[in-house]
């Protein structure tokens, strides 16, 4: 069947699904948008939120590894540089949103915004929130994730042609360097992004909840990663124990993110002044329904799943919960985005879940290509024996 | 009489073995030696190590700890207490609150949390005192010569002869057959 199995050769199909997907989803997107106009940019702008943020998620946990030169997951790096592969067309992803910058965002236009006060203050962080900055922070922020993960990146496959080159300083170096900067552009781009569509609000919680939940989100992805990969007949030193480190970490992660979340709603429920409620106004009110799906969704549900020992260690029972809570992200994304622009609802819009699959087509079938024709593990990495061989309770 | 009675019964009670006991020098020896055991069928055997030692579990075959059950019963139950205290307290003698209704739950979260925590940590702190049979003041295995070097550089196993497959001689054959050194029979 296959004679090399540790060469990644494998996923033509998911090319050809991933394709397709992106091919109806952008169909639909493009004839919806034309009947239904601005529902398919916000539509789009949630796909793309989820998109960016399980991206950036995967590439801060690769950072994380480097810096902090873990074995265990070595086993499973080369995926995680498949996940930081797909933000190159991140950038060519933002296009939809720099064109329509205008129709979605109320502080392009604060003349346009009904209520004086809101609009007085939306002119007061003028300097801040306007198109030309938004376009150079956005570059700014690409450039600081497209530069760090294209370095991590290049190493390592450079590492697999030339055995004993010992990177492994550099990686450090850059990684540890490199964090502070992907992380306050993460913070940056949710405040741009999301968090200036409801313009009067704010909250400085708001990049960490973003984070949390995309960390959570890739972290969800390479489990299903690797277990199709393992069920493709790669990684098959990849074991229990493996998946228990994942298990322990999507549940670690699944109570932070319910942590950063509840404090955020908290803080602002308790004080309740009206530019600061109104974020969390229309999420009580008409979109109740999907505040309560959220929660229940994104932590009761995984929390309880995760909780068994044996449920971590299987990948049989960990994929499950993984696309669940990938899922659950989306809806999350939905959260956060909807109630801001579609004041009237509807809850959730078809146009939403073409985006979704449009946008998720194209960066599996992007992925896998990117992925096609490299070991699908760092093999001359001196940790990989060591990752191999993890072993836990 | 009666007293001279009661002393020779505690004498006999005294005598009566609780197991054999021996050590080896490496924790690998201990592992396979455990291993060994478990696949000639004992069960009520125990390992002393000075260190832990991992996958010692593992080659030991001893059934999954019963704590997770007993810190999420405690952790459940903390939680419905604290549900119960905060909904009592507030609908008993409703006070407004910077104008929220009573029982606003949302402002009572952290007090069930902490309260789950609280029980669960009670669970956890009590239930290892319960399982492991805390404060015990003494036990059979430090009858052996040598256990002091269980805490430096000796790693102890001991066959308990409550296991239904224990016979002196058998096991002292086994355990010899194993490589263990100074083995002992220890008494109650």
């Amino acid at each position: 069947m296959n004679p090399e199995p540790s060469i990644f050769t494998g996923g033509g199909r998911l090319i050809v699904v991933g394709v397709l997907a992106f091919l109806v989803g952008g169909i639909a997107l493009v004839v919806g948008g034309v009947a239904h106009g601005r529902d398919a940019f916000y539509a789009y702008l949630s796909a793309y939120a989820w998109l960016v943020s399980l991206l950036v998620g995967g590439l801060i946990f690769l950072m994380i590894v480097h810096a902090m030169d873990a074995k265990w997951p070595v086993a499973l790096r080369r995926v995680l540089e498949g996940v930081t592969g797909v933000l190159p067309l991140a950038v060519i992803g933002f296009i939809p949103i720099a064109v329509s910058v205008s129709t979605i965002y109320p502080w392009t236009s604060p003349s346009t915004i009904p209520d004086h006060e809101v609009q007085r203050l939306v002119e007061h962080k003028l300097p801040y929130l306007n198109t030309s900055s938004f376009f150079v922070r956005a570059f700014l922020y690409f450039g600081v994730w497209l530069g760090i993960s294209y370095f991590l990146r290049r190493w390592s496959l450079r590492g697999d042609w030339a055995p004993a080159a010992t990177d492994k300083p550099r990686f450090r170096a850059l990684s540890a360097l490199g964090l502070p900067p992907v992380a306050l552009a993460f913070t940056f781009a949710g405040v741009d992004w999301l968090m200036s569509l409801t313009p009067a609000w704010y909250s400085t919680m708001f990049g960490v909840y973003w984070f949390a939940g995309g960390f959570l989100g890739a972290l969800a992805f390479l489990v299903l990663a690797t277990y199709g990969l393992q069920r493709a007949g790669m990684l098959t030193r990849v074991g229990s124990s493996h998946y228990y480190a994942l298990g322990r970490l999507l549940l670690s992660f699944t109570i932070f993110w319910a942590y950063i979340a509840f404090f955020q709603f908290f803080l602002i429920w308790i004080v309740n002044k009206p530019h600061e409620a109104s974020f969390y106004a229309p999420r009580m009110k008409e979109f109740a329904s999907l505040s309560i799906l959220v929660a229940a969704g994104r932590f009761v549900v995984p929390f309880f799943a995760l909780l068994p020992y044996r449920i971590k260690q299987q990948p049989s029972t960990l994929a499950p919960i993984a696309i669940w809570i990938l899922f659950m992200h989306w809806v999350d994304m939905e959260w956060l985005v909807m109630p801001s622009v579609r004041t009237r609802g509807p809850i959730v819009h078809w146009l939403d879940v073409a985006a979704l699959v449009c946008v998720g087509g194209a960066a599996l079938a992007f992925g896998t290509f990117r992925l096609r024709g490299r070991p699908i593990v760092p093999k001359n990495d001196p940790s990989l024996e060591d990752a191999f061989r993890y072993g836990s309770v | 009489m009666d007293k001279a009675h009661r002393h020779e019964e505690l004498e006999e009670e005294a005598a009566k073995p609780f197991g054999l006991m021996g050590y080896f020098l490496t924790p690998g020896e201990l592992m396979h030696a455990c291993e060994k055991l478990k696949n000639a069928g004992y069960k009520d055997f125990d390992a002393q190590t000075p260190f832990p030692v991992h996958g010692l579990e593992k080659a030991m075959g001893l059934p999954p700890s019963k704590m997770p059950w007993i810190v999420l019963a405690c952790g459940a139950t903390g939680l419905l207490s604290a549900i119960a205290l905060t909904a009592f307290v507030s609908l008993d003698y409703p006070l407004v609150i910077s104008g929220k209704p009573a029982f606003s739950y949302q402002a009572y979260i952290p007090v069930m949390f902490e309260l789950t925590v609280l029980f669960s940590a009670f669970g956890a702190f009590f239930g290892m005192w319960g399982i492991n049979r805390l404060p015990m003041f003494y036990h059979p295995s430090m009858k052996h010569p040598s256990f002091p070097r269980a805490t430096d550089d000796a790693f102890f196993v001991t066959v308990e002869a409550k296991d239904p497959k224990y016979d002196a001689s058998k096991t002292r054959k086994l355990l010899e057959e194993l490589g263990a050194r100074e083995i002992v029979e220890v008494t109650e």
